[in-house]
């Protein structure tokens, strides 16, 4: 064997590990799918990737079997996916954390490079809520007051909070953000008047909202359908936008015609007639993405996200 | 109450019935599997109930929620393996009970006491509900920390023997409850780099390791006669308790009902808080406080009731404010919202068939759990009669099943076993497990309440003294602590190994 043949093979020696995957693309799948969700069954996010789920096995003709792997805060279901075997046997619902919050603070076993983003079904609505008995009747009032004093707003996560931080950027406004361990702690300690907002996705807000506990200054990233009224912060003058898209991602590895079987799946379960009235009961807004517009959404708001937990003194790396 | 009638004729149909009964058995099978909780199984069934009628499915995935609380208790009494979180304290006086032979009795207490907390807390979300669900939103982060402050006093009452022991577990408890992300900056704290231990350590898995698992280990080391297990009778009512035995424990039953309820409507408290503060309690009124932990009635009496009124308590602010109190009333929330019922007083007012056919569902639930217990106990009992040799490895088959389920992660398995081993050497030593539990779970609440005051005044401590509640806490707090440590009776070892 001469020299340069020898210098080819291991120039060709990423497409050689890949050819067995594709030549099993005839009769993929040949074994049961994992689908791996890292929040625990019963929420609104695993009742959409069963859905997911089941219509993958009907296109595919294949099994599909959800796994919830929780604990590691989604960090454990993301690592196990990233590091499987790119053969097309291995999906997950994106824990959105583990790729904008977690990094900054500690290591993470994967990054942005090693996943392929398959799509997107929906998105959650978030509303900017305050006690019922508050002053501020609309969310210029509020921005007016921060200017003078620090509001606290409440919430479970983070990312919550992008759309209130980008109105406070822009308009000189002070925030100061009090992490829950839950959402439904972050509505008792507004309606309770310990903490000025609730920054929560519409499902948890919907009780309080409906028995006038509590009132909307804006939403976002669109208007509710159930509220219309009520204007997004867009609309109210602040270019500030939170944006927390649920959709899928596989290993990078996995051969072109597999990812373009999944995305096709997973833009028809999002537009299955099920998946839109189970979203719609829970007020979440159908938002059926490919893998490129759903990696957008998530990328673009790495900067803010950054910025974020710089100020908040939790970004350590 | 004429409502609650109406909600009686909606519940009183065949199929509504039926589906009462299969959430109630459901509850209390998963309720007896150590481990296995009432989220996992609410979780698989939610997707069935969609077919179902709304209110038919609610009556159903509720009854799941309260039974779990009357199944948790017969592992603990029978082999020390607490079935839920909630009956880890059962451990020490129910399984000492049942080994002086009173294992009938010991479940027949706790399934008496555990329908009268249910019935009582439902007749209190019947007509307590306005009032006492303002209670929650009068509890901001500076009360929460007081509450939290003046349980940890109650620790002290806790300790048997020697104080700087107990003391010293309380410590590792909290040192415990701070592994995991920080609560404010979420920067891993004390998880070695390790994923698994990012969420900190998952309750069931330490409570299933330091009891269940050690005393496996334990009983793989007694021989079979050394363990002095009394059978209990065996005539047909041999299993109810004696005439003393029901005197006793009418008072801590009474007390459980009303501090459990009153525990579990407030957020983050819960069943597992509301038996430990219940025993405590009970320890501080009886006359010879000296036999708990050798099978005091009301050590488990006390406990038994108050997980159960806790678990009707946090109904409330689920059904009328739409607040979840634990992870397994969120899911319970979502599954209203998926049938098209938002929980909350619209609900009440728009929607009254359906809340007063759940509430009335309560009432019959707990009947119907009450009469499928009691034949039940006859027959648990006989588990006694299994040779260890065989016992041991199943227990450690259904202690790994309910962990991984409960957890979700083989490393909630590990840890479990770890602390099997760590409970192990601890118990040998004479050390206090309950204090330990009990320190982890009040522990991360009062950091995160702490935290959360600080955050908001501005690193202000006028906060915590700013409300009349969190005044009249800390002064609690501090009574306690001082009761608890000035008049030392004489120090008597009531471990029970």
């Amino acid at each position: 064997m001469s020299a340069i043949t020898r210098r080819s093979l291991v120039i060709a020696g990423g497409t050689v590990l890949a050819a067995p995957a594709l030549a099993q693309n005839a009769d993929w799948p040949s074994k049961e799918i994992r689908l791996i969700v890292s929040v625990a069954p019963g929420g609104g996010a695993d009742l959409v990737a069963r859905q997911v789920a089941r219509v993958i096995a009907q296109d595919t003709g294949g099994t599909v079997v959800v796994r919830n792997i929780v604990g590691g805060s989604g960090l454990t279901g993301m690592a196990e996916m990233a590091s499987s075997p790119p053969d097309g046997y291995t999906l997950s619902l994106v824990n959105i954390g583990s790729l904008l919050v977690l990094p900054h603070i500690m290591q993470v076993p994967f990054s942005w490079d090693d996943l392929a983003f398959l799509g997107g079904i929906s998105q959650n609505y978030y509303g900017v809520a305050v006690a019922a008995n508050s002053p501020w009747q609309t969310f210029g009032d509020m921005i007016a007051t921060g200017k003078t004093r620090r509001i606290t707003y409440a919430c479970a996560t983070i990312m919550n909070g992008v759309a209130l931080v980008q109105a406070g950027n822009q308009s000189g406004a002070r925030f100061r953000l009090v992490n829950t361990q839950t959402d439904a702690e972050a509505i008792t300690q507004t309606v309770g008047g310990f903490v000025d907002i609730a920054m929560t996705s519409s499902t948890v807000l919907l009780p309080m909202l409906q028995s006038q506990r509590l009132k909307l200054l804006a939403v976002t990233p669109a208007r509710w359908p159930n509220m219309p009224d009520i204007p997004t912060v867009k609309e109210a003058g602040y270019n500030g936008e939170t944006v927390v898209p649920l959709g899928f991602a596989c290993p990078a590895g996995v051969p072109a015609p597999i990812r373009a079987r999944f995305e096709a799946a997973i833009l028809k379960a999002a537009r299955d007639p099920a998946t839109v009235e189970m979203l719609t009961r829970t007020i979440n807004m159908p938002k059926p993405m490919t893998g490129a517009e759903f990696r957008h959404a998530l990328f673009s708001q790495a900067p803010t996200i950054e910025a974020m937990l710089a100020e908040a003194g939790m970004k350590r790396r | 109450m004429e409502q609650l009638l109406h909600g009686f004729a909606v519940v009183m149909t065949p199929a509504n019935l039926f589906f009462c009964l299969v959430g109630t058995l459901l509850g209390t099978i998963v309720g007896i599997i150590p481990g296995l909780g009432p989220l996992t199984t609410i979780a698989i069934l939610l997707p069935v109930t969609y077919k179902l009628d709304v209110t038919s499915a609610l009556i159903m995935l509720s009854g799941i929620y309260y039974g779990v609380a009357y199944g948790g208790t017969a592992t603990s009494v029978l082999l020390r393996i607490p079935g839920e979180a909630s009956s880890v304290v059962t451990c020490i006086d129910g399984y000492a009970m049942a080994r002086k032979g009173r294992a009938g009795a010991a479940l027949t207490i706790a399934a008496v006491g555990s329908f009268v907390a249910g019935t009582v807390g439902t007749i209190g979300i019947s007509y307590l509900s306005p009032p006492l669900a303002e209670l929650v939103f009068a509890f901001g982060p500076a009360e929460y920390a007081a509450l939290m402050l003046a349980g940890l006093a109650a620790v002290t009452y806790f300790s048997s023997g020697s104080l700087l022991k107990s003391l010293l577990m309380a410590a590792f408890g909290l040192v415990l409850g701070c592994v995991g992300k920080d609560p404010m900056t979420l920067e891993p704290r004390l998880t070695f780099g390790l994923t698994g231990l990012l969420d900190g350590i998952e309750l069931p898995a330490l409570a299933i390791g330091l009891f269940g698992l050690s005393e496996i280990l334990l009983l793989a080391r007694r021989s079979q006669s050394s363990l002095k297990m009394i059978a209990p009778p065996r005539s047909l009512l041999g299993f109810l308790p004696n005439r003393e035995e029901t005197r006793r424990s009418v008072a801590p039953v009474a007390r459980g009902t009303v501090l459990g309820f009153l525990v579990g409507v407030l957020p983050g408290g819960g069943a597992v808080i509301a038996s430990f503060l219940s025993y405590a309690l009970e320890k501080k009124f009886a006359k010879q406080p000296e036999e708990f932990g050798r099978g005091a009635v009301e050590g488990l009496a006390g406990p038994e009731t108050a997980n159960n009124a806790a678990s009707s308590g946090s109904l409330l602010p689920l059904l009328c404010m739409g607040l979840p109190a634990n992870a397994t009333t969120a899911v319970l929330l979502n599954a209203f919202i998926l049938h098209g019922v938002a929980p909350g007083p619209a609900m009440m007012t728009q929607q009254p068939e359906i809340f007063w056919g759940l509430i009335a569902s309560m009432y019959v639930g707990n009947v119907m759990l009450l009469v499928l217990n009691l034949p039940l106990i006859g027959l648990m009992i006989r588990i006694l009669d299994v040779p260890r040799a065989y016992l041991g490895p199943i227990i450690l088959l259904f202690c790994m099943i309910g962990v991984y389920s409960s957890v979700g992660d083989a490393s909630g398995v590990l840890i479990a076993v770890v602390f099997g081993f760590v409970g192990y050497y601890l118990r040998q030593h004479g050390f206090n497990l309950g204090m330990l539990i009990l320190a982890f779970v009040l522990g991360p609440i009062l950091e995160r309440s702490v935290r959360q005051a600080l955050n908001i005044s501005d690193g202000e401590f006028g906060v915590f003294v700013a409300s009349p509640i969190s005044i009249t806490l800390l002064c609690l707090a501090a009574a306690i602590l001082l009761l608890g440590l000035w008049p030392r009776r004489p120090v008597v070892n009531t471990e029970d190994d």
